[in-house]
């Protein structure tokens, strides 16, 4: 099986796919992130009564 | 093998299995359209093909909560009832986060859970090492796996199909 792939800096569709894959994984990251922060905050709240 | 309890959530982009620690909350969360535009020329690959992703926010200061080996048990505690819910016949994809350039710190943590756990008996892992040239000295990797159950019937064509997904990227501009 490959192991590893060299990606030419000229091959601007596959940078474009991996700026994608990026893009996306980032965007989940700040949605999943901002709901646990919510749900923290509220559990916090909770305890503190 | 301790372990951290777990709930599972129903998410509109797909499935949030979530658990908290003293220090942190950890999400693993399977999103069956992660890849799919980029997989639908693959059989193999674009059936039941999810992909996986794990977040973290600490809630305390506390920089060593990666050495909690609980952390690492729930994850693949997670990935394995993941797999018995979704079938054997599933497969999931990830790619490291490169945001902050910890993609191959990412890529070999990832890579010391599995060998460290039980899922090398029933599951494979394989992950290509993908270098984008440049200019300077510096070039940049990102790091691109799958994970399998072997007694998957299609696990071979699977793992074909991801060898060539990897060498179209680098032929996209042949």
């Amino acid at each position: 099986m490959l192991k590893k792939v060299v990606i030419s800096k000229s091959n601007k569709k596959a940078l474009e796919i991996l700026a994608d894959l990026d893009r996306k994984k980032k965007e989940l990251r700040e949605k999943i992130e901002k709901k646990m922060i919510e749900q923290n905050a509220s559990i916090s709240k909770r305890a503190s009564k | 093998m301790g372990k951290y309890s777990f709930t599972v959530e129903d998410d509109v982009d797909g499935l949030s299995y979530n658990f908290r620690t003293p220090v942190c909350s950890v999400v693993v969360f399977f999103n069956p359209h992660a890849y799919g535009e980029y997989l639908e020329k693959y059989t193999f690959l674009s059936k039941n093909t999810w992909g996986l992703s794990i977040f973290s926010v600490p809630h305390i200061c506390d920089n060593h909560y990666s050495a909690d080996v609980r952390i690492r048990n729930t994850i693949i505690s997670i990935i394995e009832d993941f797999f018995e819910g979704q079938g054997s016949d599933s497969v999931l994809l990830y790619h490291c986060d490169s945001a902050d350039g910890k993609q191959g710190k990412r890529s070999k943590k990832f890579e010391r859970w599995y060998q460290n756990s039980g899922l090398t008996d029933t599951m494979e892992k394989h992950e290509i090492e993908f270098t984008v040239e440049s200019d300077s000295d510096e070039s940049q990797q990102n790091y691109f796996g799958f994970i399998g159950v072997k007694s998957n019937p299609h696990f071979t064509e699977v793992k074909n199909e991801f060898d060539e997904f990897a060498r179209s990227l680098a032929f996209l501009d042949k």
